[in-house]
Formats: C-alpha cells, sequence, structure tokens
C-alpha cells in the first residue's frame, strides 16, 4: 500500500474519535479552522472562549432570545402579521437649528410597507439632495407596533454614514455616525440635531 | 476633497494639525454596569477594552436573572468633530443569527448612554425594537 493512502486511511481512522476542529488539521494539514466569530461591520473578530456560540446553543433552541427585553410581554398583543406603525415618522422634518452644518432638511415616506429616507445636507446655494435610501423602524418593545425609532445607512463613497433617529415629544432626534474612507485627515464624527415635522405627508416623492 | 455637508469641511486649524489616525477611545475603558434594576432591563453590564488602538465591545444580556455574555465585537470611534481626536461615541454591531442588535454609545455627564436598534432575522413576528438605557462606570 502506498505511503500516503495509509497516511490517508490513518487520519479517517482518527477523525471519528477526535474533536472536530482537530479532525480538519489531520484532514486537511496545513489549514487550520477559523475560531468561531461574531460579526461586526468592521471587521471579524474571534470570540474569545468560544463563548457567544456556546450561550446560542444554550438560549435559543426554538424562539431565540439573548436578553428578556427580546421575549415578548403579552401573547394577545404579539400579532406576529402586525407591522409597526409608521405614520409617526413620516413626512418633512426640518431641523430646529436654522443655521446647521449638517442635515438642513429630511423627507421620510413609506412605500409599500417600507421605509425610505431622503436627507438633504446644508449646502450653498441649495441644499445637497443625498438620494434616497432605506430606513427600518423600531417601536419600543418586541410586542409593541408604535414607532419609536428608525435607522438608516448610506454609503457616499468617500464616507460611510450611518444614521440613528428616535421621536421625542413630537421632535425627531437624529444621530449621524459619519466614518470617512478617504484617508484625508478628517475623523470620524457624530452629529446629534432635533427635526420638528413640517407635514405629516411629504409635498412630493 | 470631497464633502457633502458642512460639517464635513475641515476647519483651517484642523488641516494643518498633523492629525493621528486613530480617535483616542481611552475615555470609554471599563467596566460598565446599568443602572436600571430591573430584570427586564436589555444590557445588564459592558465591558470596553483597547486592544491594539481598536475598541473591543463585550456586552452582557440578562434572561431570568442570569447574565449571558454576548462575547466580543470590534467598535468603530466617533469624535464630536472632524478636528477632535478624543472618542464622545462608538458603534458597533452583534449578529446573533436571528437577530441583529446596533450599539450606539455616547458619554454624557459619566454616564455611558447606549441606544440599540434591535432587528429579528427569524420571521418570529416580534417587532424590531430600539432601545436606550443608561450605565455608570464601575471601579477599578
Amino acid at each position: 500500500m502506498p505511503l500516503a493512502q495509509m497516511v490517508r486511511q490513518f487520519r479517517m481512522a482518527m477523525v471519528s474519535e477526535i474533536p472536530v476542529g482537530l479532525a480538519l488539521i489531520i484532514l486537511r494539514p496545513g489549514r487550520v479552522p477559523p475560531l468561531p466569530r461574531a460579526e461586526s461591520r468592521y471587521g471579524l473578530l474571534p470570540v474569545e472562549g468560544h463563548n457567544l456560540l456556546a450561550r446560542k446553543e444554550n438560549y435559543m433552541p426554538s424562539n431565540g432570545y439573548f436578553r428578556a427585553g427580546d421575549q415578548p410581554t403579552s401573547r394577545a398583543d404579539n400579532n406576529p402579521r402586525e407591522n409597526i406603525d409608521l405614520s409617526p415618522l413620516v413626512g418633512t422634518w426640518v431641523n430646529t437649528k436654522k443655521d446647521t452644518g449638517g442635515f438642513a432638511k429630511l423627507i421620510i415616506i413609506e412605500r409599500a410597507g417600507r421605509l425610505f429616507l431622503r436627507a438633504y445636507a446644508a449646502c450653498a446655494p441649495e441644499l445637497c439632495d443625498w438620494g434616497e435610501v432605506e430606513a427600518f423602524a423600531y417601536s419600543d418593545s418586541v410586542d409593541s407596533h408604535t414607532v419609536q425609532a428608525m435607522s438608516a445607512f448610506l454609503d457616499v463613497g468617500f464616507a460611510d454614514v450611518t444614521f440613528q433617529g428616535n421621536l421625542n415629544l413630537g421632535l425627531l432626534v437624529l444621530v449621524t455616525f459619519n466614518h470617512f474612507k478617504d484617508n484625508t485627515e478628517r475623523t470620524s464624527y457624530i452629529c446629534r440635531e432635533f427635526y420638528h415635522r413640517l407635514s405629516p405627508s411629504p409635498p412630493e416623492v | 476633497m470631497r464633502y457633502t455637508s458642512a460639517t464635513d469641511i475641515p476647519e483651517a486649524a484642523a488641516e494643518t494639525e498633523e492629525a493621528p489616525s486613530r480617535v483616542d477611545a481611552s475615555p470609554f475603558v471599563g467596566m460598565w454596569s446599568n443602572t436600571n434594576e430591573e430584570p427586564r432591563k436589555r444590557i445588564a453590564a459592558v465591558r470596553l477594552k483597547l486592544r491594539d488602538g481598536t475598541l473591543i465591545v463585550n456586552a452582557s444580556g440578562n434572561i431570568e436573572h442570569e447574565v449571558c455574555d454576548w462575547g466580543e465585537v470590534e467598535a468603530d470611534v466617533f469624535a464630536p468633530d472632524i478636528g477632535s481626536h478624543t472618542a464622545m461615541s462608538f458603534q458597533a454591531i452583534y449578529d446573533f443569527g436571528f437577530l441583529e442588535s446596533y450599539l450606539h454609545a455616547n458619554i454624557k455627564h459619566g454616564t455611558l448612554v447606549i441606544a440599540t436598534c434591535n432587528k429579528f432575522k427569524d420571521g418570529s413576528g416580534r417587532s424590531n425594537y430600539y432601545t436606550r438605557e443608561f450605565f455608570y462606570q464601575l471601579e477599578g
């Protein structure tokens, strides 16, 4: 029997008695199986002690949750077919700060049950239209259908911008996370501004 | 230099300053505990540390009075403006498979404020939801 075949048979005999990760090393020498990883938009990072995957198996067998807030509190209120009511977000929102250097105006529309955001940045002589992006609505709990917040993401090439807004006393409080990708000296920064609703429905789409 | 809003334009002083490549995230480093003692709180505690200059987030949920370690993820840090190099905020993303949690945090008056946008991906019918919670820094 050729030596290579003997080695292969030995490896195959071994793998049924050893952990999967080690078996992969034996079967594919030189290739180490990857560690379990937690995903991040900014890259993948090994999870120390593999605790994340272990916890997943322990806590989410059927209706997964990682915290008490992920569990519905009332079965009667938990209508899986009912969507979050987007109407409190829909409309034209104007920055309360007249001389803002950030976003002067936001138009939020609902189309076929989905939310879309069009942001207008402060530019001269006219506002800069950032175009339309899909936005996502959030309620205040897993069994509520009252909108509490929204988020959106925009990649403008030289920068990634994440929008995160929440409704409070009639205001839309918008935080933008601005991450530059163009190797300039500009630092990634956040901006928090306040918007009041001009009209419940946008003038045009 | 490209920009899409007035705040993206560096001030003259900031342009001439020799800028480090990263925002200093050291103000976040430490162990933070939720100010709300209710068992239904969403995030029980957060440990923040630096690894090779990158801010690492290790959050813990709570389930029926047990702490559930979410594991570690990298965070992206943000300054208050483009000319500053001291972190004011960070964001991080946890992907649990059935759920994505987007953490947006900032420090205000010594309190760490964490807002989360939680998107379910499991078709369970649960509403995507938003939370805003407050954390105080533990000694040591």
